[in-house]
């Protein structure tokens, strides 16, 4: 019977726990929607044109690194944010510096590791999305789940009834993103919680 | 020296599997005696292969075996063939466009995400830029009858594997490219190292798993076998080599043949803020150059994932990364 009780309980703290996680993440979404929305409409813009992925490579932001991708080969560039190298790699590759300096402030603000344009495929067609992630300081550090992964899709997706991400319309299979399952926030973002960022 | 330094890895991971096996034994007795038994059978085995590969008997002096064009021109002349028979969801018009992609693209052959296909993809691109002819007819006589050889390595892969091939998803353009999905999939059925015992045979979603896995024994063997090559590895699994100079050392070795390294993936590309205390190597990379800019800077230009990418490190990190150097030299 003791055995019996501590099961039930056990199952309650850890259901309590993750559902607790969910809402703080959803809402952490709806808290910080339009400087969220707008990084990733900004990083879209200049993708678009040149396309780049950046990352953050510690906690304290003392090193982040930047993948500018090209017809034919990608540069991978690590840099001190507090030295001129970024800023004169950022000129040398033709970008607006301002404007990427700017986006790359607003991500530590809101303590973005990650960012990239991430390649999916439905019927045979390649589609892409904007992969997001945060360092979640509500999360604590002791948890292994520290990242808050956003995915933002072009177009509406279908989640069952448990808002988890499927891969088409009336399927039952769960699409996995990097191996994860996500989560919805609305019909275009989905969000799961990850112990790695990329 | 180097075939020393290799036994003496090959010693530790034996005895490190031995010892881990002991315990296991505890409370898995069956299990345990089964897997010592398995292992000390292909470690023999793996032995007297390597040793049988010193004489080189068997290689001709020229790797380049047929060109981009005559592929291309084969493709053009080849009659496309009805659905497979044996290859179940593999379509017949994708798989000839994969195929033309392998002739005509082979730096955009792309392993997938959130698998352990690295090391396949890192040696298939021997067969795509020195034998590419040869590489499409084999992949369509695996196709239409179901098993074929390649350099006289006979792949007959089961019912798992051939109902699987066309059906990975989530991988990023592998999706796309059922050609590749089942290329990866035989490989890893035909090939075992001892990475794969604790699950030897296929099952759905297999290819994220142990099943799947490389470790650096199995990648030289299959890069020996596949590609007829000469080769000579430095490091193991789980100690780096002893090198004094990597940068010296792997810059020459670059310039008399192909050299792909392995190592320690997490260093490459960062996934998370913590480090770990044991380091491990998990990814395979061809080098395609190494420049030094300066005492603190390092290029690497390497391929992998479908594209060609230069990265800057440190000294440091490079000696910390790389866990194994394979050169397989230009002349046979």
């Amino acid at each position: 019977m003791k055995n019996y009780l501590l099961h039930i309980i056990s199952a309650s703290i850890i259901l309590a726990s993750c559902s607790s996680s969910r809402e703080l993440t959803a809402d952490y979404y709806r808290q910080n929607e339009a400087i969220l929305v707008s990084i990733k409409d900004r990083y879209k813009k200049i993708h678009r044109e040149k396309p780049f992925s950046f990352e953050v490579r510690d906690k304290n932001y003392d090193e982040v690194g930047i993948e500018i991708i090209t017809d034919s080969i990608r540069y991978i560039y690590h840099f001190n944010p507090g030295e001129n190298n970024l800023a004169d790699t950022l000129q040398a590759f033709q970008y607006n510096v301002a404007e990427m300096l700017t986006l790359f402030a607003d991500m530590k603000q809101m303590r973005c590791t990650w960012i990239t344009n991430l390649d999916y495929h439905e019927r045979g067609q390649a589609k892409f999305m904007v992969f997001l992630s945060l360092r979640h300081n509500k999360l604590g550090s002791k948890r292994k789940e520290k990242y808050f992964t956003v995915a933002f899709f072009d177009q509406p997706q279908f989640f069952d009834n448990k808002g988890r991400l499927l891969d088409k319309e009336k399927s039952r299979t769960i699409r996995k993103i990097n191996g994860q399952v996500f989560y919805k926030i609305n019909n275009r973002a989905c969000f799961t919680l990850s112990g790695t960022f990329r | 020296m180097v075939f020393l330094i290799y036994s003496k890895a090959k010693f530790f991971i034996l005895v490190v599997y031995l010892a881990g096996t002991i315990f296991a034994a505890y409370s898995k007795m069956k299990q345990a005696t089964s897997h010592i038994l398995i292992f000390l059978l292909l470690f023999l085995t793996g032995l007297s292969t390597a040793s049988a590969k010193n004489n080189y008997g068997y290689f001709t002096d020229s790797i380049q075996t047929s060109t981009q064009s005559q592929a291309k021109a084969w493709l053009d002349s080849v009659q496309r063939t009805d659905s497979s028979r044996y290859w179940i969801n593999v379509h017949p018009d994708v798989f000839f466009d994969n195929l033309r992609g392998f002739a005509t693209s082979p730096l955009k052959f792309y392993e997938g995400r959130t698998n352990n296909f690295c090391a396949y993809s890192a040696l298939t691109y021997l067969p795509l830029k020195n034998d590419p002819l040869g590489f499409c007819q084999f992949m369509l006589k695996l196709y239409q009858e179901g098993r074929a050889s390649y350099n006289d390595v006979k792949f007959k892969p089961g019912k798992g594997i051939l109902a699987e091939a066309g059906l990975l998803k989530y991988k990023g353009a592998l999706d796309l490219n059922p050609a590749a999905q089942m290329w990866f999939l035989c490989l890893a059925d035909r090939f075992k190292g001892y990475l794969n015992f604790v699950n030897l045979n296929f099952d759905k979603g297999d290819e994220n798993t142990l099943w799947a896995s490389t470790n650096f024994s199995k990648f030289n063997r299959m890069l020996r076998k596949v590609c007829r090559l000469k080769v000579r590895a430095r490091g193991t699994d789980l100690i780096r080599p002893w090198i004094k100079d990597p940068y010296s050392h792997i810059a020459e070795r670059l310039q008399r043949g192909t050299v792909f390294l392995y190592l320690n993936n997490k260093l490459l590309y960062r996934k998370k803020h913590t480090s770990s205390r044991f380091s491990i190597p998990t990814h395979y990379i061809l080098l395609l150059d190494i420049q030094k800019v300066d005492d603190t800077k390092i290029n690497i230009i390497y391929w992998d994932y479908g594209i060609k990418s230069l990265q800057q490190i440190s000294p440091k990190l490079l000696r910390k990364a790389v866990f194994g150097i394979t050169y397989a030299p230009n002349v046979k």
